[in-house]
């Protein structure tokens, strides 16, 4: 059913207009990388594209090709033209075209973040409610100990513990993943970890903030039970800070995946990319930026507009 | 005639508290576990290299991936390395690297904030706008762009992680220094004419520098963690030189035969988060009663 | 069997120590209506949340309460839950904040049936706002807490609370957040559609137009309970006096505060919880609690 939002389609185009405003930004920034890189782009294109001496006409060709004759703001006005048609230029080391690398490695990717915030979502809720149902108890101080240590433990240590462990140790899995479903659970647990913590804990002082309101008191009165107090009532009201929460832990997924995928060796965007600047790759870096921060911009969009449904006080015009 | 200034800046209904959250810190008990933590790992960092006879980079192929001994008290690496040493001297560098980083960003926000705040609508729209599209890039994607543009190396990292963090504190201390301005000692000082540099540096300035050192301080676990994880995946501090993150790293091709090299650096990374996520829980309820778990701990 | 609320001797004492009630006994006739007076901090909450047994977990409660044969205190968790909404209902004191701000008006007050685990339609929730007089509920209750005004939402929330007809309404502060003439209304309304009412109030001058009976609470003790009338034009309790002299009058000049501060709630009982404030007091209040006899608990008037 399509819930109808009253002045929800006003709320939406200026919320796209800022996104796209942001998003223009974000291209200034991310473009200003190269003319601040040391290196001649176009030498570097052509050296990438396996031609080791480029003669010098070679390069004024491409220079010209790019624009990179003209003035700075011609510069960026017409990479962003070739980035907005989706040509994000070719790597400097092995002249591939980068949006096709990008997208070949993107399913594995989503792939691992959307499995670590399932698996973080499917640990955060039921431990928040056990420790806002028992606050102050055993269930409680358990899951705010294992908080502690889960947002303390880097995930790049949270995946070699891992590897150690389950790997090594039970001999479950392997140290080479390919970037299939039945690869995914030890990467995304090691990510997930993390996530978990933070969000448990955001959700249990969200629950309990919805616990001290009059409306929870109030349908305790009316003869509900504790469960359907905190799950009808209170649940619904504390999503709101969590759904923020997921989507900054998206943010962090966006650059940190790439830890994770480094040392499992899982065939994403991330380790691509940690090779890539690795070698300065800056094209492959770039594209990599403009497509993060697309989809960072998309997600918190997402979550915006997710709350103002659940929330009919934030559709209320201010 | 001065007027006192409250160390933690106005912010609308929370009542100003005349210094004393360091007092309330410290009364809790994670405050107090977590400053303890703090202060031995500072401790450890700066006098253990002078107390520890081993060098951190003495090579000796003798004697590698040794298990922890009386001499090697967390064993040796590859190279026959003292595992201790290299975690002190690692630790050394993590932290002068985090303090400039939390340095760079205090300084650029506060300039950015009291920008924002005094110097009119333009200037601060403008600083606004900038805020909204750097958050709007997850920060590790900025500090990886900019590692993959300069090439890695320790000051690249620094510059990294400072543009990489600065909009967020910035976008605090605006807000710190529009509630200052709001204070009514201000509000005299500007109208009775006194140019908005020396408001800034007399009466917004002092109470707004020591509320974003607070939050620093907390930030000093996340960007020691971001230093070792960019060092980490070899884009930060650069081999030979010890970093818990490049650390780690290279325990990754022997850690099935040598296990206990994992150990050193990840007893200093989770002890310093530890730190500095305890300190950060009290000091929220310090500066925030509304928050504070006593009245949120009851039903 | 004793048709109306009887409450003897109801202690609760917090976990921290505090005696927020200590030794209450009151009994209201089935069909009366009681408003509990008293300054902040006195315990007035702290009575209705231990008839509805909804006091923090830990809290220590001890004493005896029933309803028309319904034991309220010894009740089990189901017990109690069959008991709330359909024997004891509660309006509380903020409209908006007592109402799930994500759901509309029509699905909080379905909430009086769902919590019980009951289906309800439409129609029947139109028809219990329709009683309160809210005008177009079909309509109207598909809006949203936030889009109602506060009289009409407390309106609709007693409507909630009535909705399965209990015996027994208890009302904690209904009208403090409405302005005086929606209080009058709200508070007639209240009353008419409730059998047996306890209602707490700051208000005493509001109280004294709707209710039958006043009980004066102080330091977790009734202190006086009397008649409507009786009590109001011939006050006997010292602090009773002390309340109604701090009302403004017209024409009579800048009320007269009440002067002191309540006592510490975890000191032990040592005398008359009054006697630090009361212009009376004679030696012998320091050493003995006194009790409630005749409606008054004040050793120097009883004697
Ligand atoms: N959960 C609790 N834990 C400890 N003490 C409490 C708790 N709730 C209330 N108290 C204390 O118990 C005493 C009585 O509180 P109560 O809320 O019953 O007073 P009240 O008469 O309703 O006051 P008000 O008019 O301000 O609503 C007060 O001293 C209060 O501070
Ligand atoms: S018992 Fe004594 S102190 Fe208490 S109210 Fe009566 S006269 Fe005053
Ligand atoms: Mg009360």
């Amino acid at each position: 059913m399509i819930r109808r939002i009253p002045g929800g389609g006003g709320w939406l185009s200026q919320a796209a207009v800022q996104a796209l405003v942001s998003l223009l930004g974000a291209s200034l920034l991310v473009w200003a990388l190269l003319p601040l890189a040391p290196g001649d782009p176009a030498r570097r294109i052509l050296e990438g594209q396996g031609i080791e001496d480029p003669t010098p006409a070679q390069i004024e060709g491409l220079r010209t090709e790019l624009r990179l004759d003209r003035s700075i703001p011609e510069q960026y006005v017409s990479w962003l033209g070739r980035a907005v048609r989706g040509d994000l230029s070719t790597s400097w080391t092995d002249g591939s075209d980068v949006r096709t690398e990008l997208l070949r490695r993107a399913p594995a990717t989503a792939l691992l973040a959307v499995t670590a915030i399932a698996l973080a979502l499917a640990i955060a809720v039921p431990a928040a409610l056990l420790a806002a149902r028992f606050p102050g108890r055993w269930p409680d101080t358990a899951t705010r100990g294992v908080a502690l240590l889960g947002s303390a433990v880097p995930s790049f240590v949270t995946s070699l513990l891992l590897l150690q462990v389950v790997v090594v140790g039970f001999g479950w899995g392997s140290t080479l993943t390919r970037g299939t479903i039945s690869d995914v659970w030890l990467p995304a647990a090691a990510l997930a970890f993390a996530l978990a913590a933070t969000w448990s804990r955001l959700l249990r002082a969200s629950l309990l903030e919805a616990l001290s309101q009059p409306y929870t008191a109030m349908v305790a009165a009316r003869g509900a039970s504790r469960t359907r107090v905190l799950v009808r009532h209170a649940l619904p009201n504390a999503s709101v800070p969590l759904l923020h929460a997921v989507g900054l832990g998206v943010g962090a997924l966006l650059g940190g995946a790439a830890i994770v995928e480094t040392v499992f060796t899982w065939p994403g965007v991330g380790r691509y990319v940690v090779s890539a600047v690795q070698r300065r790759d800056l094209p492959v870096v770039q594209g990599f930026a403009m497509m993060a921060t697309l989809v960072y911009v998309t997600v918190s969009l997402s979550v915006d507009g997710l709350s103002r449904l659940i929330d009919p006080r934030l559709r209320a015009p201010a | 005639m001065t007027i006192p200034l409250p160390l933690v800046a106005d912010t609308g209904a929370r009542a100003s508290r005349p210094a004393g959250w360091f007092e309330r810190v410290v009364s809790t008990t994670s405050g107090r576990v977590g400053a303890g933590l703090l202060v031995v790992v500072l401790f450890l960092v700066i006098v253990g290299p002078v107390l520890h006879e081993h060098d951190p980079a003495e090579v000796a192929f003798g004697r590698s991936l040794e298990s922890p001994s009386r001499e090697h008290l967390l064993g040796t690496d590859q190279y026959g390395r003292d595992q201790v040493a290299r975690l002190l001297d690692g630790g050394r560098r993590s932290l002068i690297a985090g303090g400039l980083v939390l340095g760079g960003v205090v300084t650029i926000s506060l300039v950015a904030g009291l920008a924002a705040g005094l110097g009119g609508r333009l200037l601060d729209a403008a600083i606004t706008r900038t805020i909204d599209v750097v958050l709007a890039i997850p920060s590790l994607v900025i500090a990886l762009a900019i590692v993959g543009a300069l090439g890695p190396g320790f000051w690249t990292l620094v510059v990294a992680l400072v543009v990489a963090q600065w909009a967020s504190m910035a976008r605090l201390a605006r807000s710190l220094v529009l509630a200052a301005v709001r204070r009514p000692d201000v509000l005299c000082a500007r109208l009775a004419g006194i140019p908005s540099w020396r408001i800034a540096l007399t009466h917004v300035l002092p109470g707004t520098i020591a509320q974003l050192l607070a939050v620093a301080t907390l930030e000093l676990g996340s960007v020691i963690v971001a230093i070792a994880g960019l060092s980490f995946l070899g884009l930060g501090v650069q081999p030979p030189q010890a970093e818990w993150g490049s650390m780690l790293s290279g325990a990754r091709g022997v850690f099935t035969i040598a296990p206990w090299l994992l150990a050193g650096p990840t007893a200093a990374l989770l002890m310093i988060v530890t730190a500095a996520n305890l300190l950060g829980d009290s000091l929220r309820d310090a500066l925030d009663p509304s928050t504070s778990t006593i009245s949120r701990g009851t039903p | 069997m004793d048709a109306g609320l009887q409450v003897r001797d109801l202690h609760v004492r917090y976990t921290d120590g505090t005696w927020a009630l200590r030794g209450v006994d009151l009994d209201i006739g089935a069909g009366a209506s009681v408003a509990v007076v008293g300054e902040s901090g006195s315990g007035k909450t702290s009575l209705l949340k231990a008839l509805l047994g909804l006091l923090p977990d830990g809290t220590e409660i001890t004493g005896r309460a029933t309803f028309a044969g319904h034991d309220l205190l010894a009740a089990t968790p189901p017990e109690r839950r069959r008991l709330l909404g359909s024997v004891v209902g509660y309006v509380g004191q903020d409209p908006y904040a007592s109402n799930n701000p994500l759901l509309n008006v029509g699905r909080n007050v379905a909430e009086s049936w769902r919590a019980k685990g009951l289906r309800v339609g439409a129609e029947r929730i139109a028809d219990t706002l329709q009683r309160l007089a809210i005008p177009e509920p079909r309509r109207t209750m598909q809006r949203h807490p936030h889009q109602w005004s506060g009289g009409m939402l407390q309106r609709g929330s007693i409507a909630a609370a009535t909705a399965l007809a209990p015996g027994l309404l208890l009302a904690d502060e209904p009208t403090s957040a409405l302005d005086a003439e929606l209080a009058d209304r709200c508070l007639d309304d209240l009353l008419s559609t409730a059998p047996t009412a306890l209602v707490v109030t700051h208000d005493l001058r509001l109280a004294a137009r709707h209710v039958d009976m006043i009980a004066v609470c102080y330091a977790g003790r009734l202190v006086e309970v009397g008649r409507r009338d009786a009590l109001l034009d011939r006050p006997q309790h010292p602090y009773t006096r002390a309340l109604l002299a701090a009302l403004p009058v017209r024409g009579g000049g800048l009320p007269r505060p009440l002067p002191g501060t309540p006592p510490d709630l975890r000191a032990p009982d040592s005398g008359c919880a009054f006697a630090a404030r009361c212009d009376c007091s004679v030696p012998a209040c320091r050493s003995r609690v006194p009790s409630l006899v005749d409606g008054v608990a004040c050793d120097a008037i009883a004697s």
